[in-house]
């Protein structure tokens, strides 16, 4: 429950707090939910973004980027659950 | 008994994460094609999430604000409203003046009238330095339309334009150069823009520029635009690096008039490009 909470909380924020807010939510939600950065960052994108305003889409980059990492820091720190 | 195993099971993804995967990947799909292939239609369903959202913020504010010490409250109100009073004489002694160089030298070219825009979404919430604003085509919005904001306030033009919507490029997004005066001595300055509403600017040590130098751009006439609030030396260097605000606060902007003034200050600054 808490899961589904952060996760609807990260996704409203992106249109109710300042963008600083959302990014820092993000950073505490990601290691509940690994692909919120990406998602995130998409549609922060998806809303906002104009070619005007910045060369490319830098949110979505970001958004890939750190959830990246925080897929790897998972992998460190989960023991395998199979045993040979 | 007979006992049934199933012949297909995967270890590592149960059904029910697929099938939420699968559906949380369909709303993706359905919001990313509504964006792109319907923008209109996707501005016009979002807009009332956009605007109960400023008003929480506004309710959430004046909620906090009535636990703010009332007498400093009730004094920064009243030296308020004494500044305004200050700045209403100010502004009827100009207009005498222009009134009576108007008869003097006869009429200035009537300054065409501008399209009033409710702004939908606007920094902070937005990372880039853009505003949505619901006026477009249909209200004769056009690309290349400057924007204005509170006082004329020069703020941005109009780089996008759909049926009801509009985004405006505001002239502070990194990648953005303008030329403009500063100060006194009305020095021609190049502005960049550096992202969050703010402008970079670099000038020779000669120039003496101070904090609070105001910043014009052009159009028609000169428009106060920004104030000085940062001069960065370095006593290596012979120019100094200027940090400059606008006079308009862009993160509190709900209404926005925009107007064809045939001027097109803006140029895209190609060696900030990565």
């Amino acid at each position: 429950m808490i899961r589904s909470i952060s996760v609807t909380a990260a996704l409203i924020s992106m249109v109710v707090f300042p963008w600083q807010f959302t990014a820092l939510l993000v950073v505490f939600v990601a290691f509940v939910e690994p692909f919120l950065p990406m998602i995130v960052g998409v549609g922060m994108d998806i809303i906002y973004y104009a070619p005007h305003a910045s060369s490319w889409p830098q949110w979505s980059l970001y958004g890939f980027g750190m959830a990246l990492a925080v897929l790897f820091v998972r992998s460190r720190l989960q023991t395998s659950s199979m045993r040979g | 008994m007979k006992r049934i195993f199933l012949a297909k099971r995967n270890a590592l993804l149960s059904s029910k994460s697929a099938f939420r995967a699968v559906l949380a990947g369909f709303v993706f799909v359905m919001f990313v094609a509504l964006r792109f292939l319907t923008p209109n239609f996707f501005w016009q369903a979002t807009a009332p999430i956009f605007r109960t959202a400023d008003a929480s913020v506004i309710a959430v504010h004046s909620f906090l604000n009535s636990f703010g010490n009332t007498v400093a409250l009730s004094a920064e109100r009243d030296s308020q409203r004494e500044q305004n009073l200050t700045l209403v004489q100010e502004n009827k002694t100009l207009l005498a003046k222009v009134e009576n160089l108007t008869a003097l030298i006869g009429e200035a070219p009537e300054e065409k009238p501008g399209i009033v825009a409710g702004v939908v979404a606007r920094p902070p919430e937005s990372p880039y330095d853009t505003l949505v604003v619901a006026a477009g085509s249909s209200s004769g919005v056009a690309l290349g339309m400057e924007a204005f904001g509170n006082g004329g306030v020069p703020i941005g033009i109009v780089s996008e334009v759909l049926m009801d919507f509009s985004r405006v490029t505001l002239f502070t997004a990194p990648g953005i150069s303008m030329n403009g005066w500063i100060g006194k001595a009305n020095t021609a300055v190049t502005l960049v823009g550096a992202g969050g509403g703010t402008w970079q600017a670099t000038m020779a040590k000669a120039a003496v520029v101070v904090i609070g130098d105001t910043i014009f751009l052009p159009g028609p006439g000169a428009r106060a635009a920004g104030n000085v609030v940062r001069v960065d030396s370095d006593p290596l260097s012979p120019s100094d690096t200027l940090r400059i605000e606008p006079a308009s606060n862009l993160f509190a902007l709900t209404v926005v008039i925009l107007r064809a003034t045939g001027v097109t200050p803006i140029s895209f600054a190609t060696s900030t490009h990565p």
